[in-house]
């Protein structure tokens, strides 16, 4: 039975509830996680992401005077850093037009709060093993929104080009900004 | 959609799934670990819950007594009692996740809040001193389930009240 390592992964988390903060710091320590730097402002967290390179992103919606909404919509840009770094973004909104709007901004999963060990984990999990394609058309540059309807439609029937990727911080930046 | 024909698909490589390692999940051990330093956190929860409800009732007074203000604290309530929402539930108080999630909700239908307003916000307040107070965790048994009744009917009679002023 083989289980995840996840001392290897850095992972900034970006909430303006220092308890909120603090429980996820917790949680993400406690299932492995050593590399973890935490901020609670939008602002510090784009400069950390322009200095150094991180595997994931946790953010949480409601801050001021950025919210996590702007800040993802910032870096799912051409000049962004990080283009394809997985967003994780946390939220009490519990509304699915909130969903809608958080998928447009650029996240690539939503985790409602309160958090759980387990909520948090599995959407880990879920970041890890079902990665979603990037879409770039003229309006969107983010995952794709469209896994869960093609789940239900079938196959994806997009005329589409696939960009064999990208693995390296100056390669993403090239690449997002075609 | 003729957009459809302008889509680039990109498919960045799994590196986060490389660091990893095989396996869907971390040690069922490290979850039991991670689960009993959150329940350790609890004690901690229940005191800085009653700062957040005093805060709320600061905010509250400030927001009644001081109507050139008033849009800056109405903002200030909605963000602690979002956060509140959004904090409860983690430490087994779900009833303060559902009357701070009503009241933010209120809040953010309320553009402009008069008194029959400010009733509704405070009797959410009320609600949550409760719940804080006697430390309600869980469901709340008979009390939880007559606070949030009670709340809800609150709620409704104010929307009903606000729907013929939208429809006209």
């Amino acid at each position: 039975m083989h289980f995840y390592d996840l001392s290897k992964i850095s992972v900034i988390l970006v909430d303006d509830n220092h308890h909120a903060l603090e429980l996820v710091k917790t949680i993400l320590r406690s299932i492995g996680v050593q590399h973890i730097d935490a901020f609670d402002n939008a602002e510090s967290a784009y400069e950390a992401l322009t200095r150094a390179e991180y595997d994931v992103m946790i953010v949480d919606w409601v801050m001021r005077p950025v919210d996590g909404l702007q800040l993802v919509s910032r870096l799912r840009k051409v000049d962004s850093p990080c283009p394809f770094v997985p967003i994780l973004m946390l939220t009490g909104y519990t509304q699915e037009i909130r969903v809608m709007r958080a998928r447009d901004a650029g996240v690539t999963e939503v985790l409602k709060k309160p958090v759980s060990v387990l909520s948090l984990h599995n959407r880990l999990v879920s970041i890890i093993e079902h990665p979603r394609p990037f879409i770039r058309n003229k309006t969107f540059f983010g995952p794709d929104r469209r896994r869960r309807e093609e789940e239900r439609r079938g196959p994806d029937r997009r005329s589409s080009e696939t960009v064999e990727p990208v693995e390296h911080t100056a390669d993403r930046r090239e690449s997002a900004g075609e | 959609m003729s957009d459809d024909k302008d889509v680039q698909v990109i498919r960045v490589p799994n590196t986060l799934k490389k660091k990893v390692g095989k396996g869907r999940g971390v040690k069922p051990e490290m979850l039991e670990e991670a689960q009993r330093k959150v329940d350790a956190m609890k004690p901690e929860y229940e005191t800085w819950s009653g700062a957040d409800l005093t805060r709320l009732y600061e905010i509250y007074e400030k927001a009644l007594s001081d109507p050139g203000q008033r849009d800056h604290h109405m903002t200030d309530l909605f963000e602690k009692a979002h956060n509140m929402r959004g904090d409860g539930g983690s430490y087994e108080y779900p009833l303060v996740t559902q009357i701070a999630g009503s009241l933010s909700s209120f809040i953010e239908d309320t553009e402009k809040p008069d008194p029959k307003d400010f009733e509704v916000i405070k009797a959410h307040l009320d609600a949550l001193a409760v719940v804080i107070g006697q430390k309600m965790s869980g469901d709340g048994g008979a009390i939880g389930k007559v606070l949030v009744k009670e709340l809800e009917t609150v709620v409704k009679t104010v929307e009903e009240r606000r729907k013929p002023r939208s429809g006209g």
